[in-house]
């Protein structure tokens, strides 16, 4: 799986990071490292920087609310996808941006990005679901975990 | 071929600096590189060192020492592509070139001044910055009268330093322990230090004769080094392997012929694929096979001709695969090629088939275009465990002039 992202910190438009309050979320490896927007999910407004509609965006990641009709997780299975159980939502892919990625306790690289889907609840307010699948053997072993997200141009 | 100057280049962390050629976001990160399982850090950056993160640490055991680390999955077609980038740059300032491993390498530094119309450390300094701006990767370099003194001088001057060492170097070599020497091991080491002999400069005062017997003609050698005779020369190619071989495990233990052949064929493919990287044939093909890393049986085929053809090998190998004991399950299997002959000094025959097949070279061709076993022989298609999952790279080691791990 995948429980949080970090996207570059020149990667994202001041005005969004001034809309969203991201200062607090920057973090810096090293002196010397780039700094860096942190996205966890168990952040207390979990959210996640989207290319969407030929801009980046941050939206809310997966829902936590009982009261709208999206559904109630943070991740969905490219199998439960594939096989049509979501249709219902309109489901539309979408590429969400990172760097580096974390799986319990273990951050690893990410080349291009993450495949996603966005749905809207009734009120027509977007929110972004990781798509995750089976881990390769080397995932696996890495982070320890048996799902990971599905990686654009790349099978970690 | 001698020569009064012997330059080392030693690339810094040279997995994770080409890392940082192809992701800016890792410059400056603590970084590790894992291992084919994805379980240990063969590579650390010096940002990780300094948490005390060493290689061969298991992942579970780096991410305590430092929680912030990022790790990467290795990619040693990457690593060879930027060594070979870094060979061809060297070859322009140097006219011998060792390519001792993927990330080090010797050459003649006497031509380094003139090349650069600069003093020689000063053109040693320029020789760092052409490999960073081109290449992109931080590299140490020593350079003095033999190689073992050019390699202490990069070793010592790591990260990204210049050491030029004269014939009398009393204070840089009184400043290096022995065991620093390459060649010198642990156990030669601690024979060393019972005769009190600590630092290089005292191997260098050591008697001749005293080295000689307790370290045998090696540390001699290396005792003659430290004087600043060249006693090892650069060697700009390796010397032909007595043999070659593929193999390893079966992925578990396996009564089930299909699997067995099919682990044969694999094997082979992977053999003619080396085979044609060291541009040799082979004379003779045996075949091992090992029950529980016990060896099980062994079988040995001459060939009539030397060859590297799918057809003559298969045809080589499947009667030993067929006439060995099928009572034990098989957990490894190895195929040798040796009595090796460069294909280019090879009697031609009027009355055998060529060495390779034209189908051979079109399989070849098509794989080094759209990747190893693009192609392959569909006898290997049990093996659906190697296919289904393309990260788990079973053959990676079969990289030339990497390490193995």
């Amino acid at each position: 799986m995948c429980t949080g992202i970090t996207l570059a910190w020149r990667d994202i438009p001041t005005r969004l990071i001034r809309k969203y309050q991201l200062e607090e979320r920057i973090i810096q490896r090293s002196e010397t490292a780039e700094k860096e927007i942190l996205f966890l999910q168990r952040h207390r407004r979990p959210l996640l920087p989207v290319f969407y509609q030929g801009e980046l965006q941050i939206l809310p990641w997966g829902n936590r609310q009982r009261n709208c009709n999206a559904p109630l997780a943070w991740w969905c299975e490219v199998s439960t996808l594939q096989s049509g159980a979501w249709s219902m939502y309109a489901p539309e892919p979408v590429e969400i941006l990172a760097n580096f990625g974390l799986e319990r306790g273990v951050w690893f690289q990410i080349r291009e990005g993450i495949q996603g889907t966005i749905i809207h609840d009734q009120h027509e307010q977007p929110y972004v679901y990781l798509i995750l699948q089976p881990a390769s053997h080397y995932y696996q072993v890495m982070t320890g975990y048996h799902r990971e997200p599905v990686f654009l141009g790349e099978q970690i | 071929m001698g020569t009064s100057l012997i330059g080392h280049i030693d690339a810094d962390c040279f997995y994770v600096s080409c890392e940082r050629i192809r992701s800016h976001s890792l410059r400056g990160v603590p970084c590790g590189v894992l291992g084919n399982q994805g379980a240990c850090v063969i590579a650390k950056s010096y940002e990780l060192k300094s948490y005390g993160v060493k290689t061969g640490h298991p992942i579970w055991e780096a991410k305590k020492l430092c929680p912030h680390a990022v790790f990467v999955k290795r990619d040693f077609r990457w690593y060879e592509v930027i060594s070979r980038k870094l060979l061809d740059l060297l070859k322009t300032v140097s006219p011998l070139v060792e390519y001792y491993s993927i990330d080090e390498m010797f050459f003649d530094a006497s031509e380094l001044s003139r090349h650069f119309q600069l003093p020689l450390e000063a053109a040693t300094r320029a020789l760092q910055t052409l490999v960073q701006d081109q290449i992109g990767v931080p590299v140490s370099i020593g350079i003095a009268p033999a190689r073992t003194l050019a390699k202490l001088g990069s070793d010592a001057s790591k990260p990204f330093g210049v050491r030029v060492i004269e014939k009398d170097c009393e204070s840089f070599l009184r400043s290096q322990p022995v065991g620093e020497l390459c060649g010198i091991g642990s156990r030669s080491a601690k024979k060393l230090h019972d005769r009190n002999i600590r630092t290089c400069w005292d191997y260098r005062q050591a008697d001749r004769l005293m080295i000689r017997n307790l370290l045998t003609i090696k540390g001699e050698a290396l005792w003659w080094e430290l004087r600043g005779d060249a006693i090892n020369p650069i060697q700009t190619s390796r010397p032909p392997h007595k043999a070659i071989a593929r193999g390893g495990s079966c992925g578990g233990k396996t009564m089930d012929p299909d699997r067995i052949r099919a682990w044969a064929v694999r094997n082979i493919e992977r053999l003619i694929e080396a085979l044609d990287h060291h541009r040799v044939y082979a004379g003779h093909i045996s075949l091992q096979i090992d029950a529980n890393k016990t060896a099980l049986w062994l079988g040995r085929t001459p060939l009539a001709v030397p060859s590297a053809s799918f057809r003559t090998i298969y045809d080589a190998v499947m009667p030993m695969l067929a006439a060995a004991p099928t009572s034990h399950p098989v957990s490894h299997m190895h195929i040798i090629a040796e009595n090796l002959t460069w294909r280019d000094k090879i009697q031609k025959s009027l009355f055998f088939e060529e060495p390779q097949s034209p189908l051979d070279q079109l399989k070849r061709d098509i794989n080094q275009k759209l990747g190893r076993f693009a192609i392959r022989s569909a006898e290997t298609l049990p093996l659906h465990e190697i296919y289904h999952d393309a990260t788990h790279n079973y053959d990676i080691c079969d990289i030339s002039g990497k390490m193995c791990f």
